[in-house]
């Protein structure tokens, strides 16, 4: 008689990888490392914004970017002269995962930083799924995308902790309703923070870089910083 | 499109735990995804599939069982299962929810042919 045997396990599939993100978490925090992972559609300003972040930011605070690409430095060599950079590149895949993370901060050489920004691959919909050890997760939506998307893409706009509204400039060109965009994503997520926001000419820079180091000073404080679900 | 990575993951963890109950033949694998696990069942499947053979020996079969979005509201401490994705509490009507099973990629079991089981054929 064949004897089939049936072993419950009941397991994340992804539990391996959380797990190792969540030591990289707790060891930032620790060092006092706010992690912020940046998703968005391709285009929407992710290298824009980091780059008038950082420059906005006071001299004193110690930054880093690991950025992530599926081909080419180009991102990299525009944010190498306003912080230490590190270019992650996937080959193809559509989403950073955890190890390249790990890899990324050893090569970025593990310095002491107040931030260390994460650059995901420009795709909303795989990067929502991969917790890159990070503190924060920040959704960029530009202007030119439509005010309608966050409830096409719950988990990326569910799991997020603010949204950035980028390219405010071009309000007056295109049919965006900024006030519709939050409500649709606060659909998802209530208690979703919203900064919108333009890098040419700089408009709303100051609320967004008070946001982060508000959030920065709870880490230190030992507020709990857990991904969203 | 991250059903490989997910798969890859999947099919390692099966190696794992079969490995740690002394080996066999793996028959059949079965998974619970919910709306907001981030795949698309037919495409994890196909790539199930084409994956199998590089972890399990014996065309091992994979079984998804979809589950809805379970969540719990802060206010009233219900939980519920959400039809739609509109994350409002069906008993209060407030919106401070969280999700509790529907999130992730789930391997619910294993089922085995334990190593003392298998037939060598000599």
């Amino acid at each position: 008689m064949t004897r089939f045997q049936v072993i419950t396990v009941g397991r994340d599939v992804q539990a391996a990888e959380r797990a190792e993100a969540e030591d990289f978490r707790r060891a930032m925090s620790e060092r006092g490392t706010l992690v912020v992972n940046v998703l968005s559609s391709p285009g929407s300003g992710k290298t824009s914004l980091l780059a008038a972040t950082v420059d906005q930011f006071p001299a004193s605070l110690r930054c880093g970017v690991l950025v992530g690409d599926i081909a080419t430095d180009r991102d990299a060599r525009r944010l190498a002269s306003h912080v230490p950079v590190v270019q992650l590149t996937t080959g193809g895949a559509c989403h950073l995962e955890f190890p390249l993370i790990a890899a990324g901060w050893r090569a970025l050489g593990e310095p002491s930083l107040d931030f260390l920004f994460l650059e995901n691959i420009g795709n909303l919909v795989c990067p929502a799924s991969h917790d890159l050890g990070e503190h924060l997760r920040i959704l960029l939506l530009s202007t030119t995308e439509g005010d309608d998307k966050p409830a096409k893409y719950p988990k990326a706009f569910r799991t997020s902790h603010a949204m950035v509204i980028s390219k405010i400039d071009l309000l007056p060109h295109v049919p965006f309703d900024v006030e519709r965009a939050i409500a649709d994503a606060r659909t998802v997520r209530e208690d979703l923070r919203a900064f919108p926001v333009s890098v040419r000419p700089p408009q709303g820079l100051d609320r967004w870089c008070a946001y982060l180091l508000e959030q920065r000073e709870r880490l230190l404080n030992g507020a709990l910083c857990r991904p969203n679900r | 499109m991250h059903e490989d990575s997910l798969v890859r993951s999947l099919l390692k963890q099966v190696g794992e735990i079969v490995a740690d109950r002394g080996g066999g033949l793996v028959v059949e694998v079965c998974v619970e995804a919910g709306p907001l696990s981030g795949i698309e069942p037919s495409l994890f499947m196909e790539v199930f599939q084409r994956l199998r053979d590089e972890y399990c020996a014996g065309g091992v079969e994979l079984r998804i069982e979809t589950v809805g979005l379970s969540c719990r509201c802060r206010n009233c401490h219900v939980d519920y299962q959400l039809e739609e994705l509109s994350f409002v509490c069906p008993h209060c009507g407030g919106a401070a929810i969280e999700v509790v099973a529907g999130d992730a990629v789930i391997l619910k079991s294993i089922t085995l042919l334990p190593a003392d089981a298998v037939e060598i054929p000599s």
